[in-house]
């Protein structure tokens, strides 16, 4: 009875939360459902001789544009382009928006898994931070660790800034073991959505009663948050705050005892164990405008992309530095999202530069079959 | 691993099961055992941290019981266990504080530390602390086993965020194994059932993102507004901690343990000196214990007994963190009870029952705390002042946030059925085991209150004071 009353209410609640807000809300959980179905892909590729299999594993500065400008879409593109011998690329795109090689590590199993023959690493200079913003853990992909890695992902590394603690590592393992997956993303969707009844109860209110205040109040509060952020800055992508907060740590100078580099790190020697060749690869950033609001320090910066590049040697990965490649008409805002028009379209670049260590490093790995 | 999680759940089902299968004498190794895998289920780096800090304090505790000079041993024990949690906790603020004066004074300029806080620290420091000096002045027996000490601090319901115990209250229960009853599981699981939806249906739901949202521009909106935001801010962080603490005391009963409460219904109190004796009552009987007297207390005359009061609760405000909102909210609490003091206020009898001419002191108590933790709440005192700069236009007679205003009344009333409800408890229970019907009727609200809670816990997050 008391399960029955248990399963009743929550089943009410989840059912009124539906009523009220129809649209099913984002949540890690299916960022990470969105993240296991290319991997499926790459795991039907695995073995066809002819074909180098690409995983490129980035963040918004990769996938934040329409479907067919995608950095990975323009990288197969570019690849087809040029292909002049039988060897065939077919690039699946593993990114995520605010992944970051936290997410990565935390995946890798499956990735391995998979078997890419080319992995392409991105190291956001964004995302170097310490701590990262809350809003960019996601430790449910604590669920895909294999238990040969728990001791390294609660110990070694400092995952428990990504929001991984034990506790929470063996429950998603479980979850993802007894082959729940479905009836948690269910369950959290649903959760999420009640999260949202709030606000469209206070609108309710405001629209049925005419008790505008929650609703302005917010609407207010949103709009300066917005004019807050361009402040000081014409045009708004030019916002010293955000651009300090983004870069600060990494103009600073880091070495590998970053708790990111770590990670990092021992995401590419994963990588060299299971004889996946690897880019890492470090996205633009409007160097130009960072210089012109002096939050730009280049003996710090130096020291951070040589950091990583040491990473990179040190796993037998190729290196690729693309944090100057773009001009600063070339990006919409201070994150290091690009434009994909032209004159400038950024994904398009990056693509065209990456082509290149894709080549170099499929051409080995065709000789080596 | 938060209470209010399904992985608690499961860790305390599987611990309860532990205690029920092994005999009376081997239960202190069960829950020994327990509290350090729910200590390294957070994170398992913590543990050698706090596996440290009990060696190094048992071995000076023992030091203590046999040396003819008790007090060396003492000094050293509460100088390590505060040098411990001065270097995490407070090592970042001293330098950040102390920087201009190196970089001016003295053209250094050192680096800031960032040491990761242990959970708990906070708490179990204190409790360590009030071992040793109650070892010291003889209250207690002195503890004879190593994993009784470290049961005692590490006892995983209230090793995260207390309640902080004593000694004299727990050793003996622990020495026992806890007595488990009917009675005591009833009450426990009551107590779960009401600290889950404390935390996630009150202070998760209805209070944090009201009050997360209005922080993040804390100027915008009138008076009004900014009244319910002050309100709902002093109602989630009591709901997020008593909920906390029902959950840990309900955990506690139910393996057969007493522990004390924090919370009683302290925004009745009618003035500041019982505010204290009802909010967060283990530590306020901490800092009178160990602060206020060793300072001196009321012996040295008033003059002296107000500098003790006021030094009291600046530490204690500095105790919930390392920034300069807590010290200022500890301060503003050590006037307010040097003021009340001087006016000739006491505590009074806190058991006295509330009637209508209470009403304007309970008022007047109930603003003073909610608008103290308002500064308390906020990330810097700077932005506390753009808070209260909200209240500047006065306008008092729109921007009433319909929804949120709803919300405080339910809580306000909540608080009174919880005064109104808590001595009759035990009573209700007894009607209802007596009754065919009452464990059905009781189990099926628990079972919806926890349906409820499970449906909404979406918007769940870490408990307040876990980051003290």
């Amino acid at each position: 009875m008391l399960v029955a009353a248990a399963t009743a209410s929550a089943n009410w609640m989840f059912s009124l939360g539906r009523a009220i807000h129809p649209e099913r809300p984002a949540v890690n959980l299916v960022v990470i459902a969105g993240l296991l179905r290319p991997l499926k892909t790459l795991n039907t590729l695995d073995g066809k001789p002819e074909l180098i299999s690409v995983g490129f594993m980035g963040d918004s500065s990769a996938i934040a544009y329409p479907s067919g400008r995608r950095v990975h879409q323009r990288l197969h593109e570019t690849l087809e382009r040029r292909r002049s011998g039988p060897t065939r690329y077919h690039v699946t795109s593993l990114s995520s928006l605010g992944m970051t090689p936290a997410g990565f590590y935390l995946l890798q199993d499956e990735i391995n898994e998979a078997h890419p023959d080319i992995a392409i690493v991105t190291a956001n200079l964004a995302l170097l931070r310490d701590p990262l913003p809350r809003m960019l853990e996601r430790p449910q992909l604590a669920g895909w660790v294999a238990p040969e890695r728990w001791w390294d992902t609660l110990v070694g590394l400092d995952l428990h800034k990504y929001g991984v603690t034990a506790d929470r590592l063996l429950l998603y393992n479980l979850l993802v073991r007894a082959d729940l997956l479905q009836t948690w993303l269910l369950q959290t969707t649903e959760q999420a959505r009640l999260g949202h009844m709030r606000e469209d109860l206070e609108q309710t209110v405001a629209d049925r009663f005419g008790f505008r205040t929650e609703v302005s109040t917010r609407s207010t509060r949103r709009l300066r948050l917005l004019s807050d952020s361009m402040q000081q800055l014409d045009p708004p992508r030019r916002n010293t705050a955000s651009a300090q907060a983004y870069y600060g740590e990494i103009m600073d100078g880091l070495d590998e005892g970053h708790w990111v580099l770590e990670i990092l790190q021992a995401l590419l020697e994963d990588f060299a164990r299971a004889g996946t060749a690897v880019i890492l690869y470090v996205p633009p950033i409007n160097v130009e405008h960072v210089r012109s609001i002096g939050v730009h320090d280049e003996a710090g910066l130096m020291q951070s992309l040589a950091a990583l590049e040491r990473i990179a040697r040190q796993t037998g990965a190729e290196f690729a530095d693309l944090h100057d490649i773009l001009p600063d008409e070339a990006f919409r805002d201070t994150g290091g999202h690009f434009t994909h028009e032209s004159p400038y379209d950024g994904p398009l670049i990056v693509a065209a530069t990456l082509s290149t260590y894709v080549e170099i490093l499929g051409r080995q790995i065709a000789t080596t079959r | 691993m938060l209470f209010n999680t399904l992985q608690y759940a499961l860790f305390l089902g599987l611990v309860l099961t532990a205690l029920k299968l092994v005999p009376t004498r081997a239960r202190a190794g069960v829950l020994l055992t327990a509290s350090v895998i729910f200590y390294a289920l957070w994170l398992p780096a913590y543990l050698l941290l706090l596996a440290a800090d009990l060696a190094v304090n048992y071995a000076l505790l023992r030091a203590m019981v046999r040396s003819q000079r008790p007090k060396l041993y003492l000094t050293v024990s509460v100088v390590f266990t505060l040098a411990l949690l001065a270097g995490f906790k407070y090592a970042a603020f001293i330098v950040e504080a102390l920087l201009p004066v190196l970089e001016l004074g003295f053209g250094f300029s050192p680096d800031v530390p960032r040491f990761f806080l242990p959970l708990g620290i906070s708490f179990y420091s204190f409790q360590i602390i009030a071992l040793a000096v109650d070892t010291y002045r003889r209250q207690i027996e002195p503890v004879e086993s190593f994993s009784r000490y470290a049961l005692f601090i590490s006892f995983f319901p209230q090793l995260i965020a207390g309640p902080i115990l004593r000694g004299a209250q727990m050793l003996p229960q622990l020495a026992a194994g806890g007595t488990p009853s009917p009675e005591r599981t009833r009450r426990g699981l009551w107590l779960l059932v009401s600290g889950i939806v404390k935390k996630v249906v009150f202070a998760d739901f209805l209070l944090a993102p009201f009050v997360d949202e209005a922080f993040l521009v804390p100027d915008v909106g009138t008076a009004a507004y900014h009244l319910i935001v002050t309100y709902s801010f002093a109602f989630q962080i009591y709901f997020d901690f008593s909920g906390y603490v029902d959950m840990a005391r309900g955990s506690a009963l139910l393996m057969g343990f007493e522990i004390p409460t924090n919370f009683l219904e302290p925004y009745l109190s009618r003035n500041p000196a019982e505010l204290w004796r009802r909010w967060h009552i283990t530590l306020s009987t901490w800092l009178r214990d160990y602060l206020y007297i060793a300072l001196g207390g009321n012996r040295r005359g008033s003059g002296r007994t107000y500098v003790n009061l006021f030094l009291t609760m600046l530490l204690g405000g500095l105790w919930h963190g390392a920034a300069w909102t807590f010290v200022v909210w500890g301060g503003l609490h050590g006037l307010l009870l040097v003021l009340h003091r001087l006016l000739g206020g006491t505590a009074g009898d806190i058991d006295r029952p509330i009637t209508l001419g209470d009403l304007p002191a309970m008022l007047l108590t109930f603003h003073a705390t909610a608008f103290l933790f308002s500064v308390f709440r906020a990330p810097t005192v700077a932005e506390a002042g753009l808070f209260f700069s909200g209240y500047a236009d006065l306008n008092f007679a729109a921007g009433w946030p319909a929804v949120q205003t709803v919300v405080i009344a339910v809580c306000v009333l909540s608080h009174f059925a919880e005064r109104a409800l808590r001595p009759r408890v035990a009573a209700f229970q007894r009607i209802a085991a007596e009754r065919v019907w009452g464990p059905a009727i009781e189990g099926t609200v628990a079972g919806a209150l926890v349906g409820l809670a499970y449906a909404l816990a979406g918007a769940g997050g870490e408990f307040i004071y876990f980051q003290f």
